[in-house]
């Protein structure tokens, strides 16, 4: 029993089948019933648009006009109001197919119906219009879920502090979650491999692979190394791919389903950029040095097309201010309201007209034009897109470095010290002076004394990391721990009559090196950069 | 950590026998130091054997010093190694400690001063 009554929208050019269905309507019953009565199309039309009807009962026969085209113009108008057919004419199958493709709740007969039927026939219409509301809003909830799924874990954030080369890109789902994915895997500061793939389905399902296939390949990366297979080396692209491409390759051929991908490694040092291209789209290489665009492509198959195929990487040389841009299929086929496809040329040109830009601003403006390009309507597919820049300037590598890591135990300040120590006088160069060397060793002493009491907080179990690297000219010393974040603001300043002991610390940190930053790294340890430099700052001499 | 003590004309020299004060030791230090503070009034700390001091150690000077002063006694440092005096330099307190280059003549400081009074 509602609080309302049930306001039904009659369509009827009968007068004497109104005055039936109104007789019918007031039968005594748990229900009450609004019926509002028009007797023309239009008005029928116009009336089903105002929305304010629970259910349309519409004679099948209208004058000129069927009830049929009726449902079909307001159903094209976006009518949700559920709609009941409602007519004289005995079994007409002509009727029941035209009833079922319009879209209609219940087909009645005029001569076999009483008020029983109608009132009920209503009813379930209305309760079958809620139920399809509520399994439609479930459904986009999902998509919605699905969708931040598939941003958050699928996408992953990509390194800002990159030396030697910037990146940046976007991955916007189509209507629904997809199956495309990119990766970011960095090695060393000189090596970092990227990673764009599409996973051939759709929705939650082809979601679900691609995140499933996309953390793979840095699985397979850890198996080849620490199970020995590369000793130690690094793996290659290929080898990478065709580890990947035996784990997957009896679930995909069970789905029945592929992945295209391109997997490619940066090489810094080398300069250059070693590649796996699986059934994906070529991708864009601007060369800075010739102003032109080459386009870069292997000729293997997707992963899970066929069991024997071989993966084979390609090498390609880079220069400084050279930019990559890897893209899905989505961007090259949207289509324009003229039924144009964006395309790879269009996509080239927009790169070479616009290669001043970093990455961010590059990746802002290919998104821009593709979706102005195809309006509302012309994106069928995801749209991703991965832009790489190679940097001006080469990473700056040491001239030496040594690492030492201890655990977090007063005792072990000794050989931490000792170790700085030896570091500066066998690597630094220009050589530091003992002075230099006392007051670098000395900010390192408080700097890691300062984890073991704050970080640490006391544990004796922990571990700190001392990594030291020698520059020309200069000497970093690296803290790194796993344990509360310092905020050198809270720490008061000391005071230097000698009425309080604590707060040394930290200003003496200050004082001793000539520069000094506190920073997170990618995996969320926390690290103290030291930095001493040769004939740099000096200790205030004594009066 | 066992301190070696000996008087010299009324002043209780301390000698250092370990190469680090830092905070795997400062609270042995602290410790060992006052059984002295509560015998000796006046008192040089003999650094000779010190090659490195953080500022937990010098938080544990400063609290020996301000314990004398409190008394009416007085806490001078001898042949502090330069590694160290960096240290006591940065943070200015060269100007809070008297720092000597024996323990002789921190004695002979202190002799002077008390005959002034």
């Amino acid at each position: 029993m509602s609080e309302r009554p049930i306001r039904v929208l009659l369509i009827e050019d009968d007068p004497g089948d109104y005055d039936i269905v109104r007789e019918y309507l007031a039968a005594p019953t748990d229900e009450r019933f609004d019926l509002e009565w028009v007797w023309t199309y239009e008005s029928g039309v116009e009336r089903a648009l105002s929305g304010e009807h629970d259910a349309i009962l519409v004679d099948y026969r209208l004058g000129a006009k069927t009830g049929a085209e009726l449902v079909n113009e307001i159903k094209a108008a976006g009518c949700k109001t559920p709609v009941i057919f409602f007519t004289g004419a005995k079994a007409e199958e002509a009727a029941d197919r035209a009833a079922l493709k319009a879209g209609v709740y219940d087909y009645l007969s005029k001569e076999l119906v009483d008020p029983a039927a109608l009132i009920r026939s209503i009813q379930f219409a209305i309760e079958r219009r809620k139920s399809e509301e509520a399994a439609q809003r479930l459904r986009e909830r999902e998509l919605e879920i699905g969708s931040r799924i598939q941003e958050l874990l699928l996408l992953g954030k990509l390194p800002d502090n990159l030396e030697g080369a910037s990146l940046a890109g976007f991955l916007r789902a189509s209507q629904q979650v997809d199956g495309d994915f990119w990766g970011f895997f960095g090695h060393d500061p000189h090596r970092f491999d990227i990673l764009v793939g599409d996973v051939m389905g759709k929705g939650v399902p082809a979601a679900l692979l691609a995140a499933g296939a996309k953390f793979l390949f840095p699985d397979c990366i850890r198996r080849l190394v620490l199970t020995g297979k590369t000793f130690a080396r690094l793996p290659d692209p290929e080898e990478i791919v065709a580890a990947v491409h035996y784990s997957l390759l009896t679930q995909l051929h069970e789905l029945e389903t592929f992945v295209t991908f391109c997997y490619a490694r940066f090489d810094l040092e080398a300069r250059q950029l070693v590649f796996v291209d699986a059934g994906h789209m070529p991708t864009i290489h601007y060369s800075a040095e010739t102003g032109t665009v080459n386009w870069l492509q292997g000729d293997n198959l997707p992963i899970g097309v066929s069991a024997e195929e071989v993966y084979a990487q390609r090498c390609v040389p880079f220069g400084r201010g050279d930019l990559f841009v890897f893209y899905s299929d989505g961007i090259t086929e949207a289509k324009s309201q003229q039924n144009e496809l964006f395309g790879r040329e269009r996509l080239a040109q927009l790169v070479l007209g616009n290669v001043d830009l970093n990455p961010q601003d590059m990746a802002d403006r290919i998104l821009q034009d593709v979706q102005e390009f195809a309006g509302r309507d012309g994106i069928r597919d995801d749209l991703t897109c991965l832009v790489v820049r190679i940097g001006k300037e080469d990473p700056a590598k040491p001239l030496a470095e040594a690492g030492l890591e201890v655990f977090s135990r007063p005792g072990e300040l000794d050989s931490l010290r000792k170790f700085v120590d030896w570091f500066c006088v066998t690597h630094s160069q220009p050589p530091l002076t003992e002075h230099e060397r006392t007051t670098l060793v000395l900010a390192v002493s408080e700097a890691t004394a300062n984890i073991l009491n704050h970080a640490y907080w006391g544990a004796r179990n922990r571990r700190v990391t001392v990594h030291a690297m020698a520059f020309p000219g200069e000497v970093h010393v690296d803290l790194a721990d796993w344990g509360r974040r310092f905020d050198p603001e809270q720490v008061p300043p000391p005071a230097f009559d000698g009425s309080r002991a604590n707060g040394f610390g930290v200003y003496i940190i200050e004082q001793c090196v000539d520069d000094h930053r506190y920073y997170r790294d990618e995996l969320g340890r926390n690290h103290l950069r030291l930095i001493r430099r040769s004939g740099g700052k000096t200790v205030p001499a004594p009066p | 950590m066992t301190l070696k003590t000996y008087e010299l004309n009324g002043v209780t020299i301390v000698q250092v026998p370990v190469t680090t004060l830092d905070i795997s030791n400062v609270d042995e230090f602290r410790t060992a130091m006052s059984a002295v503070l509560q015998d000796a009034q006046n008192i040089v700390i003999d650094l000779d054997q010190v090659e490195f001091v953080d500022s937990s150690a010098l938080g544990a000077f400063l609290s020996f010093l301000r314990r004398l002063n409190a008394a009416g006694g007085d806490l001078k440092l001898a042949r502090m190694r330069k590694s160290v005096r960096t240290l006591f330099e940065l943070v200015r307190m060269h100007r809070v400690f008297e720092i000597v280059d024996t323990p002789e003549a921190a004695v002979e400081l202190f002799n002077q001063a008390g005959s002034k009074q």
